[in-house]
């Protein structure tokens, strides 16, 4: 029982600690999250159609470049 | 004792002509303009894409069980093309680097030694691209060597050491003040988003013989495709063998959880002893993405040590406790245990260890990465004292005390989060894997943080 205990111990101190954490933490209000989300998600669109479309001009290339050799 | 140090860095000295080399904007007293940076920022992005897309010259065959294929995330490298390393050479040699430093077998003192160890670190990077390549082509690869020939096989690892070379001048590029951050985060970010744009958007087409004949890859063209045909709109949305519409819904509801998180902070009431304002912030995901890229990198060196193992003794006891696999999927061992379960109710207590494993992983990580990245409490206290900040009506080893209430727990629990985040992704078949998409969003975070840190600078 003892060794159970010493090993959930520290786990419960971590766990207290945690929420504590938490309870302090400053949380994103609906404003702040709206904004941040619209930016990251215009900054991943962006990124993620430079390289859609390096892709796909690649395709035909690739297929010449692969079918000649 | 300091001899021994400088011993190990000089080492590297009479390689530094030969290293080519970024010359620093700070140096040069020159401020880039914020819109040069983003100009940079985006070119580096496009070689790197470019590069990726160009398949080596001289190979004769990409097929056959790819035993990287864990790891292309977190490298954005693509195989059979000059990115076939991707930044993996970069990485390994920071990280090498950081451990020299770490355990003081090479100490940087003086000033020079910055350039040295600079040096050292971009020498370790091009050694291990040499090596990395020289092995990929040995282990036939990209075909037996009989059949490649000694001159293609030569001008294989001489594009990848090349290739290999572009990368870190790129990164240094936007490292020395041409660019807005790190291109490895970069590089990642980008791959990953490309992924899922390309996911949902792909034109091309597969033949599904026996079900609706002619499908495309891209999720959301194929819901338009079904809509405007009638077909299954149900198909759409759960098909198994291509992406569908669920994945990335799934995508986009990880995507908006980190975003959430990301913002969560405790602010430290730290000012200097001039301005009345200010706080230092400590964010709950404190070590951001480093968990997750970490317990990545551990899971697939345990793969790729386990297939290796596997395909030569699989006879072994010891081998098939460590893993045994069915082709590229694990289905017993160990290696089974740490990969995600495809589904929660067949196999509870698999699904049990993995989420055991996973937590305490990333918790454990996180907390010795801050030791390691100089992000711990008594690194933060000393840092924030040399700039002359201190906690209004503290000392300074309360400063330290303070500190250390909230780094390590917000280290250790920020793994935690970031660790049950991936597993909620890898449940729900988000596209990229958990990993992928933190790995993404804490990048472009970062990104918009210093763009606006520049804004706010020239303006």
């Amino acid at each position: 029982m003892d060794a159970i205990e010493s090993a959930i111990d520290p786990l419960r101190d971590f766990a207290k600690s945690s929420v504590r954490l938490v309870q302090r933490c400053h949380k994103p209000d609906r404003k702040e999250f709206t904004k941040v989300a619209v930016r990251t998600a215009i900054g991943f669109v962006v990124m993620g159609f430079v390289g859609f479309f390096v892709k796909l001009v690649f395709i035909p290339i690739n297929n010449i470049i692969v079918g000649s050799a | 004792m300091r001899r021994g140090g400088f011993r190990v860095l000089d080492t590297v000295k009479p390689f530094l002509p030969y290293l080519p080399e970024v010359q620093s904007a700070f140096e040069k007293k020159q401020k880039v303009a914020l819109r040069e940076k983003v100009i940079y920022t985006l070119t580096t992005l496009f070689v790197f894409l470019v590069c990726s897309q160009l398949p080596l010259y001289g190979i004769h065959s990409t097929t056959g069980a790819d035993p990287f294929y864990w790891m292309r995330a977190i490298l954005a490298s693509s195989r059979g093309t000059l990115m076939e390393l991707g930044i993996g050479p970069i990485i390994t040699s920071g990280l090498v680097m950081q451990l020299l430093t770490g355990s003081k077998i090479i100490q940087v003192t003086e000033e020079e030694d910055h350039a040295l160890l600079n040096a050292a670190q971009k020498l370790l990077g091009v050694l291990i691209t040499l090596g990395q390549a020289v092995t990929y082509v040995l282990s036939g690869m990209y075909g037996p060597v009989a059949q490649l020939g000694v001159g293609n096989a030569l001008l294989i690892v001489l594009q990848l050491v090349f290739a290999g070379v572009i990368l870190q001048c790129l990164d240094e590029l936007l490292q020395k003040g041409y660019g807005l951050g790190s291109a490895i985060s970069l590089f990642i970010a980008t791959s990953l988003c490309e992924s899922v744009i390309w996911k949902a958007f792909s034109p091309v087409t597969f033949n599904n013989i026996g079900r609706s004949g002619l499908e495309f890859e891209g999720a959301l063209i194929s819901l338009f495709h079904n809509l405007i045909t009638k077909s299954s709109i149900r198909q759409a949305f759960f098909r198994q063998s291509l992406p569908n519409v669920t994945n990335l819904l799934a995508t986009v509801l990880v995507f908006l959880i980190v975003v959430y998180f990301q913002g969560f902070r405790v602010v430290l009431p730290v000012r200097s002893k001039n301005s009345r304002q200010g706080g230092y912030p400590i964010k709950l995901l404190y070590t951001s993405n480093m968990p997750i890229i970490l317990q990545s990198a551990l899971v697939s060196n345990i793969y790729f040590i386990s297939q290796l193992l596997y395909n030569n003794f699989s006879g072994n006891f010891l081998v098939n406790l460590l893993g045994q696999w069915r082709g590229p999927t694990p289905v017993g061992g160990l290696a089974y245990l740490i990969t995600a379960p495809s589904s929660l109710a067949a196999h509870p207590s698999h699904t049990l260890f993995y989420i055991v494993f996973m937590l305490s992983t990333c918790a454990f990580l996180s907390k010795t990465w801050i030791e390691v990245s100089g992000s711990s409490a008594r690194d933060v206290a000393k840092q924030l004292n040399k700039q002359g900040m201190g906690m209004a009506g503290h000392r300074y080893s309360n400063l330290h005390k303070e500190l250390n209430r909230y780094i390590p727990t917000a280290a250790a629990f920020g793994g935690v989060c970031m660790g049950a985040l991936t597993i909620l992704a890898d449940l729900t078949g988000a596209i990229g894997s958990g990993t992928g998409i933190l790995l993404a969003v804490t990048t472009i975070y970062q990104f918009l943080d210093t763009f606006d840190k520049e804004l706010a600078t020239e303006s």
